[in-house]
């Protein structure tokens, strides 16, 4: 079944739908398939099943769904409660304000998270169980120097080292036996105990003083963990280009299911006239569209086709067709959040070495040789550091492409390749020369709408510009248009928050709690599926409530800037996604073919995004 | 590892219990935190405690004597807890104090009145220290007047237990060395004075809130004769403090009634002196200490807690905000001091400030704004909705301009407050606005640019542009450092993109010098022309840059060089490096410039 011609799905009752006026009825169709199709669809495929839970384990999903809930309410709200509450100010080059009041439900909610992924890591594969209790152990113990007393072990240290102790004589009891409930019980009422008992002395032992504890407290330890959040926030980005993409395919394609040929005529006139004039004042306003700018597109998108060709070519003809632009976008999810991970790799490093630095500085004083690690540490968060992990990365993705192209896979590979050679890209920008010749959304943009643009007017003047063609250009410049414009899915949510920096991730975030569940719908040996569920509803609250920390500060650098990681992982998987698409589309254009909705082998490459 | 998959429960018991279970655990850990993150603290004081005023309270009021022109009085109320009150009195008045405190002064709460006299020849400003502990209110240091005090034991205002009926006395050295000591006699009725009734209800001061202290303080030199008596009836009031007070000093009667607000409106200038250093060449550096210069105490070094760079007034002090005490600190330059000329408590932490003319305006952590005139005499305050971190800007008319984090524009008299107009650009600020060819002109975070018409707050044009960290105005355009690399000119009058410069390293200074842009960052700094976007001159990376517009002088290490308009260099001075553990701010005088830290000493180059 081609793209354009996709199930016929009402969504009202046939006979109710059906006899209303067609002024009426078909545009009723064309927004409820839209919706459908670009909405429901990926939420369908995408979210989380409640089939087969272990007992216990809808108990724990809806704890964690309702904390969830209130991270984004209290993001949503952001504004009216910085208005309604009294804030706690700390003057000085960078102002820090929170509502003060609000201060304990974030400590929940982290420390909720925390014993999320520790409670999913006891039943996984042993070198990630050990890298999660460590990192549990950590942030404990890193919680509880708070609570400081001169010539005498505080009782909330010693709680906090209790704590570190018990669980790691339960996750070593429970490892060899399976999942139980109540596994995240003893997790999060130990954590949660040892913590706010530890949090609490800190606090009587301060507020005599004047000093309230609290909100020092938070901000440090947000400022030190809220880095493992990057990488959700690097796949967070991906969701705005997803939905471009997806977007611009199925409305020409209700455009082209429901109304005549003329419909589409009109509206391809009308998109390039769009693009004609957006590409004009682009030019016009002078920035990001250098000549170098534009090569550089055009090198980008001929080494994507370039890596799709050798991909075929190592699969051998028996699987002739490239995947389409819809298959592209569906393995998207899929893919993000662990290229995410790689992306930031370094970043669990850095922050579990400060969180031990932090716990050695409390506890044995200041000694030179930790002021040393502290600066050896440093190195791990060094722009040279991230661009060459991040090269390595994209290497590591081209890698993957070519063998799993090997093993006859589809897709997948194309997705790698694409997103391989623009983090290659990107990453050899930012370490061996200016990024002043970088490519840029506005300059692919211009680029793909002087080719669609060419393109049309040689099938005009060749006189082989089919309907088919027609279909295919459609979704191209509209699939450009939204792609350079994509700020059309946060702007309307930014302008309710008026807050900026915040509405991005939030979509994105949601998008994916919403529609990127499916890996935790099956188990495997390694990775139990109750494991992943966990695993799945940590990321996804532990993003949420820093971007709530961030948005209740008001201050996108309060913890850690997480638009602007959104903006990375935009520029990489949106760029990989729609230059992908358009080459799809382009391709599917030059043989006269209406773009595919149909993947054949599709189920080939569903193992490929579970590991 | 996992062995075999949990077998399902039987039955709903097997959904019930973990269910119920989960959420025991959840509620109990979310309550823990709930209770952790809320310590309870008693304020110290017992039934005297209700009578003092919140943080940030003002109170006006006007003294009244037979024979003598009424004097205004403006009293603003501190409270902390801890040393930070007892170290920023004058040094010589601090041991006495802690001698006088005995307890543990770490957990002891301190209630500060700062009052501005406004009329008459003294126009002192007065300091009076308080504490509350288990001995209720009492009076424990003032200074600021032609005498200073120390009492120990402190004096008791109100006793932990006042009420109705309930009588106290004390008596103890009023200074120290017992130079004059004291003894006082007070005792609380239910209001009953006339006078201070009277007063009272033409204030709305709700009276069944308030309670009359009589007391008697007699005064003695060290030979034990009487110095003088001090007969008073004072009107307290639930979070007001001293509302009212009817006294008789030596015989002499006088009234300190309750006021509105009759804040100094004459005489202040708005207007910004353009600032010309003259042969900055022959500038030489000399080391200072900022000092406070009590007439009783004497001169005493003064420590400064500095987050924020100080400004410059046209009056010719430093405006400082010091973070020990969350005050704001005027500083006169005379020679190798900078001496404390006013100081004040607007209430909250300081979260920034800026001066118009002479006029002081300061946005702090209670969500206000407040002014102070020259004197450091408070004009006005007014509530924002939200904190304003960019420090407001003068429209060099007489007016000041806020913009909110919430993205709110405010546009206000700065002498008295009023209210112009208000905008809203809907996005969050955070950095100042620039005022120029009658527009204001804000960016927010998002880099969206807007222009608001100055007289009215309509909105000229508004531009999509990149996230800043810097913003200025160039006659008709305003420059903005974007985080993007890219140094970017807008038209005023249009909204439209007038040139673009890419710049290398970390931003660090945006100066107009003549008719040129200087870009500082730490790679370079480059003056270009932006009018035909021709690069000027060019030179190594700084860590700071200052200008008056002719002269720059930049800042590298140790190093301080002074450069002309064309880039060559003046001069150079020898000047603290910037300190590991304390920020270096520099700032910019009329003759002058200044470096300082947290601490006590301060570096000027200046004109010998």
């Amino acid at each position: 079944m081609s793209e354009m011609q996709g199930p016929q799905k009402a969504t009202a009752p046939r006979s109710r739908v059906e006899s209303w006026p067609a002024i009426l009825r078909i545009p009723w169709l064309m927004l409820s398939e839209f919706v459908d199709h670009v909405l429901l669809e990926p939420h369908r495929e995408g979210r989380l099943r409640a089939k087969d839970w272990p007992v216990g384990v809808v108990s724990i999903v809806v704890i964690a769904v309702i904390a969830y809930i209130v991270a984004v309410a209290l993001i949503l709200f952001s504004a009216p409660l910085r208005a309604a509450l009294p804030l706690y100010v700390s003057a000085g080059g960078v102002s820090f304000s929170f509502p003060r009041a609000l201060l304990w439900i974030f400590l929940v909610l982290l420390v909720l998270s925390v014993s999320l992924l520790q409670t999913a890591a006891m039943h996984v594969a042993t070198w990630l169980c050990v890298l999660v209790t460590a990192l549990t152990v950590l942030i404990t113990l890193f919680v509880g120097v708070t609570d400081a007393e001169l010539g005498a072990f505080s009782s909330g240290r010693l709680a906090t080292i209790a704590a570190s102790i018990l669980l790691v004589v339960f996750v070593i009891v429970r490892r060899r036996s399976s999942f139980a409930w109540w596994e995240f019980a003893v997790v999060f009422g130990l954590l949660g105990l040892s913590l706010a008992f530890s949090i609490a002395r800190a606090a009587v032992t301060a507020s005599p003083g004047g000093v309230d504890l609290g909100p020092i407290t938070l901000s440090v330890v947000m400022f030190t963990i809220g880095q493992l959040a990057i990488p959700s926030a690097i796949a967070a980005g991906s969701a705005v280009a997803e939905l471009a993409t997806s977007s611009a395919l199925r409305a020409v394609g209700v455009v082209r299911r429901h109304l005549p040929v003329a419909a589409l005529v009109v509206g391809l006139v009308a998109l390039l006239s769009w693009r004609a004039w957006v590409v004009v004042e682009t030019v016009r306003a002078g920035e990001s569209v250098a000549p170098l700018q534009l090569g550089s597109s055009v090198a980008l998108s001929a080494l994507i086709v370039g890596a799709w060709l050798l991909l075929a070519r190592l699969r051998g003809s028996r699987v002739a067709s490239p995947p389409s632009a819809t298959e592209l976008t569906d393995k998207l999810s899929g893919v993000a959040q662990p290229i995410g991970a790689g992306l930031a790799i370094t970043f669990g490093p850095f922050v579990a070495a400060m969180l031990l630095l932090q716990v050695l500085f409390g506890y044995l004083g200041q000694a030179d040789w930790l002021t040393t690690a502290s600066g050896a540490i440093g190195l791990l968060s060094h722009s040279v550091t991230i661009g060459v992990t991040r090269l390595a990365v994209g290497v590591l993705l081209l890698v993957l492409a070519i063998r799993w192209a090997q093993r006859q896979r589809r897709v997948v590979p194309e997705l790698l390749a694409s997103i391989g050679v623009v983090v290659v890209t990107l990453s050899a920008a930012s370490l061996f020369g200016p990024v002043r010749w970088l490519w840029t959304s506005e300059s692919l943009s211009i680029v793909a709408t002087i080719v669609c643009t060419g393109l049309l007017v040689w099938f005009l003047v060749a006189r082989t510009l089919t309907v088919n063609r027609m279909a295919g250009l459609a979704v191209a410049l509209l699939l450009t248009a939204l792609f350079q414009q994509r700020d059309f899915v946060s702007d309307p949510l930014g302008a309710v928050l008026g807050f900026t920096g915040v509405a991005f991730v939030l979509f994105g975030y949601v998008w994916a709690f919403l529609t990127s569940g499916s890996y935790a719908n099956e188990g495997s040996k390694r990775y139990p599926k109750p494991a992943r569920i966990l695993l799945f509803l940590a990321s996804t609250l532990f993003g949420v409530t820093v971007l709530a920390y961030t948005a209740l500060a008001r201050n996108p650098d309060s913890a850690i800037n997480l638009g602007a990681f959104a903006d990375v992982g935009d520029q990489i998987f949106g760029t990989a996604i729609v230059v992908g698409a358009l080459v799809a589309m382009l391709r599917g254009v030059l043989s006269d073919r209406e773009p595919e909705l149909d993947t054949a082998g599709k189920e080939t490459d569903s193992a490929a995004t579970t590991s | 590892m996992q062995t075999t998959p949990q077998k399902p429960a039987h039955g709903p018991w097997g959904r019930v219990i973990p269910a119920a279970v989960l959420a025991v655990v959840t509620s109990l850990v979310t309550v823990c935190f709930a209770v952790a993150d809320n310590p309870v603290v008693e304020v110290a004081g017992g039934a005297a405690a209700r009578y003092v005023p919140a943080e940030g309270y003002t109170h006006w009021s006007l003294t009244v004597e037979r024979g003598s022109p009424d004097v205004r009085r403006v009293t603003e109320s501190a409270r902390s807890t801890g040393y930070t009150e007892v170290i920023a009195l004058p040094e010589a008045q601090t041991s006495h104090v802690l001698a006088a405190l005995g307890s543990d002064v770490r957990t002891t709460q301190f209630w500060r009145e700062i009052t501005h006299v406004l009329d008459g020849e003294d126009q002192s400003q007065l300091t009076d220290l308080y504490t509350l502990t288990d001995e209720g209110v009492s009076l424990v240091a003032g200074y600021g007047g032609t005498v200073g005090w120390v009492y120990s034991p402190p004096l008791v205002q109100l006793p932990p237990d006042v009420a109705p009926g309930v009588s106290w006395t004390g008596e103890g050295d009023a200074m120290p060395f017992g130079l004059i000591t004291y003894a006082h006699s007070a005792s609380a009725v239910t209001p009953n004075d006339a006078v201070l009734l009277a007063n009272a209800l033409a204030h709305d001061v709700d009276v069944s809130r308030c309670i009359q202290i009589d007391g008697e303080t007699q005064l003695f030199d060290e030979s034990g004769a009487d110095i003088v008596l001090i007969v008073q009836s004072e009107l307290w009031c639930e979070g007001k403090g001293r509302v009212a007070v009817v006294a008789n000093v030596a015989e002499v009667e006088s009234q300190h009634l309750a006021s509105a607000p009759l804040p100094e409106a004459t005489g202040i200038s708005t207007n910004s002196t353009p600032r010309r250093w003259s042969d900055p060449g022959s500038w030489v550096r000399r080391s200072a200490t900022v000092t406070l210069d009590d007439e009783f105490f004497g001169a005493n070094a003064f420590n400064l807690g500095l987050a924020d760079a100080p400004r410059a007034a046209a009056s010719g002090l430093l405006i400082t905000a010091n973070t020990n005490t969350a005050d704001v600190v005027a500083l006169e330059p005379l020679g190798d001091r900078l001496v404390r000329a006013w100081y004040a408590h607007p209430g909250g932490d300081i979260v920034t400030f800026s001066t118009v003319g002479d006029v002081t305006v300061v946005s702090t952590g209670l969500r206000e704004l407040v002014a102070y005139d020259a004197k450091g005499r408070r004009l006005w305050q007014h509530p924002v909705p939200e904190l304003v971190v960019a420090p407001p800007t003068s429209t060099g008319d007489g007016r000041v301009v806020s913009v909110g984090l919430d993205g709110t524009v405010t546009m206000l008299d700065a002498v008295t407050g009023e209210i112009v107009w208000t905008r809203s650009v809907g996005a969050d600020v955070d950095l100042p606005a620039v005022v120029a060819e009658g527009r204001v002109v804000v960016i927010d975070r998002a880099g969206a640019v807007s222009a608001l018409d100055a007289a009215t707050g309509e909105v000229a044009w508004s531009i999509e542009s990149e996230p800043a960290t810097e913003m200025l105005g160039f006659g008709a355009a305003v420059a903005t450092v974007g985080d993007d690399g890219w140094l970017r000119m807008i038209a005023v009058s249009s909204g439209e993109a007038t040139g673009s410069w890419r710049y290398p390293g970390s931003y660090r200074a945006l100066l107009a010098v003549g008719e040129n842009v200087v870009l500082a960052t730490d790679e370079q700094i480059v003056a270009i022309d932006p009018e035909s976007s021709e690069e000027l001159w060019r030179d190594d990376g700084v860590e700071a840059a200052i200008s008056d517009g002719t002269t720059i002088v930049v800042f590298r290490g140790a190093t301080a060089v002074g450069l002309d308009a064309a880039g060559a260099i003046l001069t150079s001075w020898d000047v603290p490096a910037s300190l590991l553990w304390s920020t270096r701010y520099v700032v910019a005088t009329e003759s002058s410039f200044v470096l300082m830290h947290t601490g006590s000493d301060a570096t000027i180059v200046g004109a010998p």
